[in-house]
């Protein structure tokens, strides 16, 4: 008989008749006229003493190419079972399942053993068993596949001598292999707990061996020991964080939403000992509902590498410290500048009339940070649970809100220029405080978000990512943190008499200053108008054009006064939010990148070149983020810095994140940044690259690019 | 895609669609995977055909112990002819590739049923494991229930026994008559999932 009858009958035989020997193959062997596996009972003591715990084992010897089963077989499969007879008073424990391996057919996962294996039982003798042979018998079945799967089972026996204890050198050999092998509780300091993200369960785990860091741990895959939980088949992707690690599992049908019962398995991984890879195996029973792992703390681990100023690990304290620096870093970045601009203008308007009422708008204006921050932060959090990939900036790829954010530009631009004046018809309350003022602080507050939103400072990304993995409280303390900081100068300005003095007198300049302003609006206005372009395409462009059109009549139409003009602005009103509409229902549309030498970025083109022996330069950008512009007609446009590529031989690649690409956000994620910008530099000798702060120097880039290509030389 | 989840939004079911978007799994008490194929007897049928009846999808390979054992106990058949009688209809489904066990033509497929006294409503050859794949089917047998208004009522085993003995038939406690009887009487399906036993589906690759 062939031990490839599959093959023997797909070539030599018919089908039909293949199918019928097969079946009869099957039945021959299920009568154990020619087994697949070889069982054999084993023990670990020839002689065993009165009161003793020692092991005994089914030992499977496995055709080559088939497996048998682990306690959960996967998505197919049975697994073995052993039942004893054991002499009277003599007491068995529950098998030990070794460590299993997966086996992959076709869409189909299963766990099991090749080769051999040995399944040991724990026995304890009585304490008044007598001396003399005693017989065990065991009857196991068991399942063997390879492309066909063919049920075994085995009578056996095995004889012992109670007396002295007396090692058995070849069954002892073989229990201790398994013994090794086997799951063993997870140390103390280790944690585990799994719970819902989105479409995925996240197992984490922290403390322990996990807590080395990926370069201390690999291969690390979760087998549950009940057979619904996730789908076997599916990929168990391995997220790092200072404390330990998360894997992200695809739900199987007995997983809860959320997770309400403790569901065990085991998990193994390969672990770097003295510098060699060992795999070691640990039983966890996961706290359901339990994050163990701060994932954002991953992005501390990062800016640790790169620079001096975040620790690695990030607790939730120095989350809100980051925050809060983050927030006034904020107010530096280029896209805040004109917002910035525009409040200062009120708080000179409001100085010398009234310093209450100063700060009263300072405080409003933090108010309205602060609550668009808030409200930001519940949107990501709500988000995150509709599985979105939860990335700051990315209110920006939804065209809909680009093209609302045009037309609140040319509106303030509009406003500036005095076209028109706002909130007239608000009800006054009377005193000193005008109420349209107020509410003019407070969407000054909310605009400065808005636009602030892409441009991440380098303390926020930390801060940011941590609330992404956060419960939904902490992630909204940390967004209100974002929005103190970045009102904090403001509200400082409106309260400290001293820096109030400081600004300069009112006077007829301020009108021109007001209209002067009116022309960053419009310019970011262009801007955005860009992006929409880039993400609809000239058609959603045109309709971005005629909203501003009907805008710009129906302003004019309504000052004009009367029932006609009246008439004639709400149907602009009307035009307006049409085409508004016609350019939110657009489909995003194909990536641009603008510059040529730069190759579109995917993480296989990454691994081609480096393994091609090329240091990588990756720029991770999208058209609505102004620091990535900023950097790319700065700095990476820098003669130094095109001659110090070149130079190098460095592969430029780049990641267009203008519209969602789920791929890119996965690399973001794993690289710890919340959004883009980020900028990766893989070293020439191959391994984890090197990421660059988020504003980029010269100075930053040509260390980066001496790094990447002197680690190469040493390799070489 | 993003305008496409903010309409999805509007509609308020961004989560199911979500769901429904990352993974075309089969879920219980979602509309079953739609599938159309051509029976062994030569006839075009998809699943909506039978929209206002109970189907029964019954994945097999007559190669494979654990179905042996269902069919040899007549366990099989008797769940077929009392499917037939209750104006149930069972699709027998042979997701085997060419070349692999249970692989079989249409007319042996026919003789297979013929001799073995099994009687399901149509039999249906997926040897590219379309239908398969799109159930999930991981074992024969796999089966699965599908209500009258094409919800996915049971997925998983035939019964509790995950053996291949015929010995085990005996006090087997049959998932799929339990779940046609809670559906007969209107109340609800316990389990309506459970894991699949038995041997692997021999897809292609």
């Amino acid at each position: 008989m062939t031990a490839r009858p599959d093959l023997f009958c797909r070539y030599v035989l018919a089908p039909i008749a293949c199918a019928l020997a097969l079946a009869g193959l099957a039945q021959a062997q299920w009568d154990n006229a020619d087994p697949m596996v070889d069982a054999s009972l084993v023990s670990e003591r020839e002689t065993v003493a009165p009161g003793e715990t020692f092991h005994i084992a089914l030992h499977q010897d496995i055709t080559p190419g088939w497996h048998t089963y682990w306690q959960n077989p996967g998505d197919s499969g049975e697994p073995t079972r052993l039942s004893l007879t054991l002499p009277e008073g003599w007491q068995a424990g529950e098998l030990i399942w070794p460590a299993p391996a997966t086996y992959a057919l076709g869409p189909l996962t299963n766990y099991g053993y090749a080769d051999e294996v040995t399944l040991p039982v724990p026995v304890t003798v009585p304490e008044s068993a007598t001396p003399g042979p005693v017989t065990i018998e065991a009857e196991a079945t068991w399942l063997v596949c390879e492309e066909i799967c063919i049920p075994e089972d085995a009578e056996l026996a095995l004889t012992l001598t109670v007396g002295d204890s007396v090692s058995d050198r070849a069954g002892a050999r073989l229990i201790d292999t398994a013994l090794e092998r086997a799951p063993v509780a997870a140390p103390q300091d280790v944690s585990a707990g799994l719970v819902r993200a989105g479409d995925r369960l996240q197992l984490s785990v922290a403390g322990g061996p996990f807590a080395a860091g990926e370069s201390g741990v690999r291969n690390v895959y979760f087998f549950p020991h009940e057979g619904g939980l996730i789908e076997h088949s599916a990929d168990q992707e391995a997220i790092f964080a200072p404390s330990g690690l998360a894997l992200r599992l695809a739900p199987g049908f007995l997983a809860g939403d959320p997770v309400d019962e403790v569901h065990p398995g085991v998990l193994t991984a390969e672990f770097r000992e003295n510098g060699r890879w060992q795999l070691r195996a640990y039983t966890i029973a996961p706290e359901p509902g339990l994050q163990v792992v701060e994932l954002a703390a991953a992005a501390g681990t990062e800016a640790g590498r790169t620079g001096p100023t975040a620790p690695p690990g990030i607790s939730l304290w120095q989350a809100v410290l980051f925050a809060l620096l983050g927030g006034l870093i904020l107010n530096l970045m280029p896209c805040v500048f004109p917002i910035l601009s525009m409040k200062a203008l009120h708080l000179v308007q409001k100085r010398d009339s009234d310093p209450a009422q100063a700060r009263m708008l300072g405080l409003i204006f933090g108010a309205g940070v602060i609550s668009t921050f808030v409200a930001l932060g519940a949107a990501l959090v709500v988000a995150r649970a509709a599985g979105m990939p939860d990335l700051w900036g990315f209110q920006l790829q939804v065209p809909g809100v680009v093209a609302g954010l045009v037309l609140l530009m040319f509106l303030i631009g509009l406003n500036f220029l005095g076209a028109f004046e706002v909130g007239t018809s608000l009800q006054g309350v009377g005193g000193e405080v005008n109420p349209n003022t107020r509410a003019g602080s407070f969407l000054t507050g909310v605009l400065a978000v808005f636009v602030a939103a892409p441009c991440l400072a380098p303390f926020m990304a930390g801060a940011l990512a941590f609330a992404i993995a956060q419960p939904p409280a902490i992630a909204l303390v940390v967004f209100a943190c974002l929005g103190i900081g970045l009102a904090l100068p403001f509200v400082a300005v409106s309260f400290s008499p001293g820096l109030l003095a400081r600004l300069p007198r009112p006077g007829p300049w301020m009108v021109r200053f007001k209209q002067v302003l009116a022309f960053p609006m419009f310019a970011v206005a262009i801007w955005l108008i860009w992006v929409l372009t880039l993400q609809t395409g000239a058609t959603g462009m045109v309709w971005m054009l005629v909203a501003l059109l009907a805008t710009g009549f129906a302003i004019w139409a309504w000052q004009a006064g009367g029932s006609l003009g009246r008439v004639s602005g709400v149907l602009g009103v009307a035009l307006v939010a049409g085409a508004l509409v016609m350019t939110a229902r657009l489909e995003p549309g194909a990536q641009a990148s603008s510059q040529t030498d730069f190759e579109v970025w995917s993480p296989e083109r990454v691994a081609q070149l480096q393994s091609e022996g090329r240091p990588v330069f990756v720029d991770f950008t999208a058209a609505w983020c102004v620091t990535c512009q900023v950097n790319k007609l700065g700095t990476l446009s820098d003669r130094d810095v095109r001659e110090a590529f070149d130079t190098a031989g460095m592969a430029l690649l780049r990641a267009d994140f203008t519209n969602r690409d789920p791929v890119i956000a996965a690399a973001l994620e794993t690289h710890g940044s919340a959004g883009v910008p980020m900028y990766l530099v893989y070293p020439r000798s191959g391994g984890e690259p090197q990421k660059l702060p988020p504003l980029l120097t010269e100075d930053t880039v040509l260390r980066a690019i001496r790094a990447a290509t002197a680690n190469g030389s040493d390799a070489s | 895609m993003m305008t496409r989840f903010l309409t999805t939004l509007a509609a308020g079911t961004s989560l199911l669609a979500l769901a429904g978007m990352a993974h075309a799994d089969p879920v219980v008490g979602e509309p079953a995977p739609a599938f159309e194929a051509s029976t062994a007897t030569g006839e075009a049928i998809a699943l909506s055909d039978f929209s206002g009846e109970t189907v029964i999808l019954e994945w097999t390979n007559h190669g494979c112990p654990y179905v042996q054992k269902h069919y040899d106990g007549q366990n099989m058949q008797e769940l077929q002819a009392n499917a037939a009688s209750d104006g149930i209809t069972w699709i027998q489904i042979i997701s085997s590739a060419p070349g692999k066990q249970g692989h079989v033509s249409a007319e042996e497929a026919l003789a297979l049923n013929q001799s073995r006294g099994a009687a399901p409503a149509h039999v249906v050859l997926d040897p590219e494991g379309t239908i398969g794949r799109a159930y999930e089917a991981a074992t024969t047998p796999h089966m699965y229930i599908i209500d009258a208004e094409g919800t996915l009522r049971y997925a998983g085993a035939i019964d509790d026994q995950p053996s291949a003995r015929s010995s085990s038939l005996e006090g087997a406690h049959n998932y799929v008559t339990a779940a046609l009887d809670a559906m007969e009487a209107g109340e609800p399906i316990d389990p309506d999932q459970t894991v699949a036993y038995g041997c692997n589906v021999k897809y292609p690759g």
